[in-house]
């Protein structure tokens, strides 16, 4: 299935693209589509944990599974004001 | 509490912020108090001399939580109006980088508002700081 991903800040800085569609397995949770996008820029696997996710405009926690044409936002820590 | 429903104003924004605008929109007639507070631009940072700042948003989703901590605020204290302005791109030492205005019938609500709602913002709305120097710049959640 295809899932929408965005990026911002730091995110989209290591990743190089602020959006992209990427096919993964069906059922897959944030935490599973994480290791796929994140995978192959070094450094931020390590820091995934500090990472934060919006599925659909609303935070979602790892175990949250994904559906076909959500729009899943990865971001660093907020920091606006 | 209050029964009247309260007027909210939430925008993300490129460009200066019209803090007089933003000023008129607070206080009804039923409000005693308007609170006014202004986040700047300020030119340091962890000791470090700061050239600008440039504030990026996810700003559908970023109006989204805005508007939640608005409706919160206004549920915990009588507020009578509730406006919320955050700037982004690229801003200047001393300009205006958000803006929330808050009313209410007596002062204590207003204050206490608006406190939650500054506090809440840097904690839950998708807004990135990135602080820029003389020699480089830095996204501002990097530095955890």
């Amino acid at each position: 299935m295809n899932v929408s991903i965005k990026t911002f800040a730091s995110v989209r800085d290591a990743l190089g693209y602020d959006e992209r569609t990427v096919s993964v397995r069906d059922g897959s949770s944030v935490a599973e589509l994480l290791r796929e996008v994140l995978g192959g820029a070094p450094g931020l696997m390590e820091r995934a944990e500090s990472l934060l996710v919006a599925v659909n405009e609303e935070y979602a926690a790892g175990d949250r599974i994904v559906r076909e044409n959500d729009v899943v936002a990865i971001f660093p820590m907020v920091s606006g004001g | 509490m209050s029964e009247r429903k309260p007027r909210i104003h939430i925008d993300i924004q490129d460009g200066p912020i019209d803090i007089a605008a933003l000023c008129e929109r607070a206080g009804t007639d039923a409000d005693g108090a308007a609170l006014l507070f202004v986040g700047r631009a300020r030119n340091h940072s962890n000791g470090k001399a700061v050239t600008h700042l440039d504030y990026e948003a996810y700003r559908s989703m970023a109006v989204r939580e805005l508007e939640k901590i608005a409706q919160d605020a206004c549920g915990r204290w009588d507020v009578g109006a509730c406006a919320i302005v955050h700037r982004v791109g690229r801003v200047v030492i001393g300009d205006a980088s958000i803006c929330i205005a808050v009313s209410s019938p007596h002062r204590d609500d207003a204050y206490r508002a608006s406190r939650f709602i500054i506090d809440t913002i840097k904690k839950t709305v998708p807004i990135w700081k990135k602080e820029y120097y003389e020699d480089g710049s830095m996204w501002i959640s990097e530095r955890g």
